[in-house]
């Protein structure tokens, strides 16, 4: 078993995504036991990733020393989620506990709501900027389970109310999209070439 | 109310003659129930689709609907075999994938679902993914949003019923 040490350190978000590529460089599927015993502050950047990991290749880690931090992970259902809606009181709080969406699971779309709900609670929006919410992260979502090929899919979302924004994060650990043009299209790109093609538009989806 | 009960089926003359006996009552309740009684046809059509089970998308799926699996869920609660009225009251969103599978179960089965309730937001989203689903089909650029006039092979029930 791999040991990994967990940094979080600042609070930018280039710092989250160092945290994010120090701790999964290099890995595929490894089985892997975290170290989070000196992190002081986890972002929804890293946990995330880090949940997703540990559930599907069955890693450990060990607890963070600050009590502050472990009882926020306890709160958040780190590592392994829920996979129901949250009982009404859990609805108005300042987070969505770490969510796991499975493919087969009717409670999926009412997770999914409370997400979005989450976001609509913090800006208040207009039905207009409501939709301009809706439309990418139920995209987000759906993209999970027809182009990842995953069962599962991740999600989390923490409100900073004083420093007035909130953190919303999905992962999946299905194929990529390198792999997904490659398949799908036989189109060879890297990682990064695979991104810039989906930014541009190009779709692997066949005509509805 | 159980005079007016007794009279439907009169003419619409001796329905407005009880109308007047009435002026000094609550007017706007008594106006509803002639005038719907001076609609037949809708009526009829009314009783028709109350017959069928209602669905309440919000209660049963979710308020914000954003998969393409919810119709295979749906279909998963109701029998397949029974016409179903989708009540969307309350839904608030509803994805594109969600949009193009439930008007593809509904071009596969015809006469089988039947929509009602529907917010704008819903509504120009349905309208939207079978306006392009048709350009695609017949190989047109996609969809412009400045003209975004579509005939839909789905209604809106929510005034007839």
């Amino acid at each position: 078993m791999l040991f990994i040490e967990v940094y979080s350190e600042g609070s930018s978000l280039f710092d989250h995504l160092k945290s994010l590529y120090k701790t999964f460089r290099g890995l595929r599927n490894d089985k892997v036991c975290f170290d989070l015993r000196n992190v002081n502050w986890l972002s929804p950047l890293i946990v995330l990733p880090l949940s997703a990991y540990i559930a599907e290749t069955d890693s450990r880690y060990l607890h963070p020393i600050s009590n502050n931090v472990s009882s926020y992970l306890t709160t958040i259902a780190f590592p392994n989620g829920i996979n129901h809606v949250p009982s009404r009181s859990h609805q108005f709080r300042s987070y969505i506990p770490i969510g796991v969406l499975e493919r087969e699971n009717p409670e999926r779309e009412k997770l999914e709501s409370s997400f979005v709900n989450m976001v609509y609670k913090v800006l208040k929006p207009t039905v207009e900027i409501k939709n301009a919410i809706s439309y990418p992260v139920t995209e987000l979502v759906d993209n999970i389970f027809e182009h990842s090929k995953a069962n599962e899919g991740y999600v989390f979302a923490q409100h900073y109310a004083q420093k007035k924004f909130v953190d919303l994060c999905i992962v999946d650990r299905g194929r990529g999209i390198s792999a997904s043009y490659k398949e799908e299209k036989n189109l060879e790109f890297n990682d990064g070439e695979a991104i810039e093609k989906a930014l541009e538009g190009l779709s692997v989806k066949k005509r509805i | 109310m159980y005079l007016i009960r007794y009279l439907r089926g009169e003419s619409g003359v001796v329905i407005r003659n009880i109308y007047k006996l009435f002026y000094d009552m609550d007017e706007r309740a008594i106006k509803v129930r002639v005038k719907s009684m001076l609609t037949p046809k809708r009526k009829l059509k009314s009783r028709k689709y109350r017959r069928m089970r209602v669905v309440n998308v919000a209660k049963m799926i979710a308020p914000i609907v954003g998969s393409r699996d919810f119709v295979n869920s749906l279909l998963m609660k109701i029998d397949k075999k029974d016409k179903v009225v989708l009540d969307f009251k309350n839904v608030e969103f509803l994805s594109r994938s969600a949009a193009h599978e439930l008007l593809k179960y509904m071009n596969m089965n015809p006469n089988k679902i039947y929509l009602r309730n529907l917010s704008p937001s819903v509504r120009t989203m349905l309208e939207l993914v079978e306006s392009q689903s048709k350009k695609e089909n017949e190989g047109q650029p996609t969809y412009e949003l400045e003209n975004h006039k579509v005939n839909t092979k789905w209604i809106d029930i929510t005034q007839i019923m």
